[in-house]
């Protein structure tokens, strides 16, 4: 709790704020998988790799938090893929529609390091928050992203235009190499570990225990963005907590400590 | 400003205004800062304290209901020693009442904790004594269902403090009046009427053709919980003389204007908050204004001086 050493090194993101956004467009990057391109000027212009947006969607109880996918000038880019009340709302929202937001909230991924090499991997709409570092710190970066098919690779877009070194994988073979993303990772682990300074990750919870797993095992370092549902967003409601492997913490607060947070501390 | 005068006495907290922010919404005080100013406020409650650090519920913790949530939080918290050291003296930079919500297994945790609290006296403003938690195994609900366990246990801490004593019953009793007569005669200085209500999340969940159940247990909160609030409210008002602070589903100034209407003194505002994070801070000024078109020089004025009895027509 509040005794133990603080999970970050002292944060100079800005406070988050509210902002009264308009939806710019959307466009469609797979099945069920969209991009919402935002005019968000205070948000963009504040949001590290890592951090999310908390969106007000219509009459729900509940915001809903995005991981940004991308942020240049105004605009802010969430990615998300559809399959409840909330995001089944949102493939309704026309340009122009009012975006009410809270944001930049929480912890990103810590900045590299002058020389550090980092390797991105990601796993479905878990990419998004891997895209923005990657944009961000291209010559750092390399990326394994994994689909379950062909069609949903173009979730990935903005990885690939910010012209990092990206592999790409598929459940199904339809595209790039066919498996999941571990196989590759664990691959370039085994055949030189000492090429790669720190593991990014995002994704399904099976995929995060798994990279996890083979990081400690290689001795690289690993950061996770963790999601999950959430009510306040700003640490205050205990809702979003998941278990870790410190006795004197025993939960942290995704929304609040996280969503990135290292490997090591979570009990997958 | 409007120059309304909002200021209200809730059994011996004086608050600015009606309008507080509920226990667990609030954290202790400074987290939300950076969107609503706490001295926008009437007062908050802090996160439900016990003696000793709580690690709370395993998750899946939250779920949203209709027009609101359920939650299992299980009462995480830092405990009475790190409240002390670490959060008290945040609370005291802040220009607003602070009510410490207190929770315990005995009712000599509650009387301990009423104790400590009453030697650090400043800031605290008051005390609520939580007897009405869904989520926890012991103490909690049980506490506040039978009304002689209740006058124990409210006596026992009103026997360590002169803080002023609020406590938040459950809205799943069977006679909410009778439970709050018993805390009134114990010495009780108000009563906060509703904590969420006994609830459930469900997915069903199919392995072939067999049918069962993925289920969240916690307290439900938000809109769905309101008319049950006022009718709490209602209830308590037509026979409980002390001050009762109305709280469930409240999310605009028209809802609070409901529960003052039928007793309330003053209001607390929780699951709406994070929907919109900078309720809190608008709705004192939404209330002034109306009360100014309304002509009034005073929340005090629109409420009458004796609310015992209510004014329902």
């Amino acid at each position: 709790m509040s005794r133990r050493a603080p999970l970050h090194p002292p944060f100079e993101a800005e406070a988050p704020g509210m902002e009264h956004a308009v939806l710019l467009g959307q466009r469609a990057v797979g099945p069920d998988l969209a991009v919402a391109e935002i005019a968000a000027p205070r948000t963009a212009s504040r949001a590290q790799p890592g951090q999310f947006v908390h969106l007000r969607i219509e009459e729900l109880p509940l915001r809903r938090p995005f991981s940004v996918y991308h942020a240049a000038g105004e605009r802010l880019e969430i990615l998300y893929r559809v399959k409840g009340r909330g995001t089944t709302r949102m493939t309704r929202w026309v340009p122009g529609t009012d975006v009410d937001l809270v944001g930049p909230l929480g912890h990103g991924f810590a900045p590299p390091a002058p020389g550090e090499r980092v390797v991105l991997v990601g796993g479905g709409i878990g990419v998004a928050p891997l895209a923005f570092y990657g944009a961000r710190y291209p010559e750092h970066c390399a990326a394994i992203v994994g689909f379950g098919t062909a069609a949903e690779v173009g979730a990935s877009d903005r990885l690939l235009q910010a012209g990092v070194a990206t592999l790409v994988t598929t459940e199904d073979g339809s595209a790039g190499q066919a498996g999941l993303v571990t196989a590759p990772l664990a691959a370039q682990l085994a055949a030189d570990p000492a090429r790669i300074d720190r593991i990014l990750a995002c994704g399904p919870e099976p995929m995060l225990a798994a990279v996890a797993r083979l990081a400690e095992q290689h001795g690289v370092a690993c950061e996770v963005a963790l999601e999950r549902e959430m009510a306040c967003g700003t640490g205050v409601c205990l809702g979003c907590v998941v278990p870790t492997t410190d006795p004197g913490q025993p939960y942290l607060r995704v929304c609040a400590d996280g969503p990135v947070v290292p490997a090591g501390l979570v009990r997958w | 400003m409007t120059g309304v005068d909002l200021s209200v006495d809730v059994g011996g907290v004086r608050l600015k205004n009606p309008v507080l922010a509920a226990s667990g919404t609030f954290g202790y005080g400074l987290e939300l800062a950076p969107l609503v100013d706490p001295a926008l406020l009437g007062g908050f409650v802090t996160k439900g304290l016990t003696l000793a650090a709580r690690a709370g519920n395993a998750p899946r913790r939250i779920a949203e209901a209709p027009g609101g949530m359920i939650n299992r939080i299980g009462l995480q918290n830092v405990g009475l020693e790190v409240f002390l050291q670490e959060k008290l003296p945040e609370l005291a930079r802040l220009d607003t009442a602070v009510i410490v919500n207190v929770s315990g297994d005995t009712a000599p945790d509650y009387a301990a904790l009423a104790g400590r609290l009453d030697a650090v006296g400043a800031p605290i403003a008051g005390i609520e004594l939580n007897v009405s938690c869904p989520n926890v195994a012991r103490g909690g609900r049980e506490f506040g269902t039978d009304p002689e366990v209740l006058f124990e246990l409210v006596a026992a801490a009103r026997s360590r403090t002169r803080l002023p004593l609020w406590v938040k019953l459950s809205p799943a009793v069977t006679d909410i009046v009778e439970l709050a007569a018993a805390a009134e005669s114990a010495g009780a200085d108000a009563i906060v009427a509703v904590n969420t209500a006994p609830a459930a999340f469900v997915e069903p969940v199919w392995e072939g053709s067999r049918l069962s159940a993925r289920i969240l247990r916690g307290g439900l909160s938000g809109q769905g919980l309101k008319p049950i609030a006022l009718r709490a409210v209602a209830d308590l008002r037509r026979t409980v003389r002390l001050p009762i602070v109305g709280v469930g589903g409240i999310g605009s100034v028209s809802d609070v204007f409901e529960f003052l209407a039928i007793g309330a003194s003053a209001v607390q505002i929780g699951t709406a908050s994070f929907a919109d994070p900078q309720l809190l801070g608008r709705l004192p000024g939404e209330l002034a204004a109306a009360l100014a078109e309304r002509g009034c020089a005073s929340l005090a004025e629109a409420l009458g001086r004796d609310r015992v009895g209510g004014r329902e027509r």
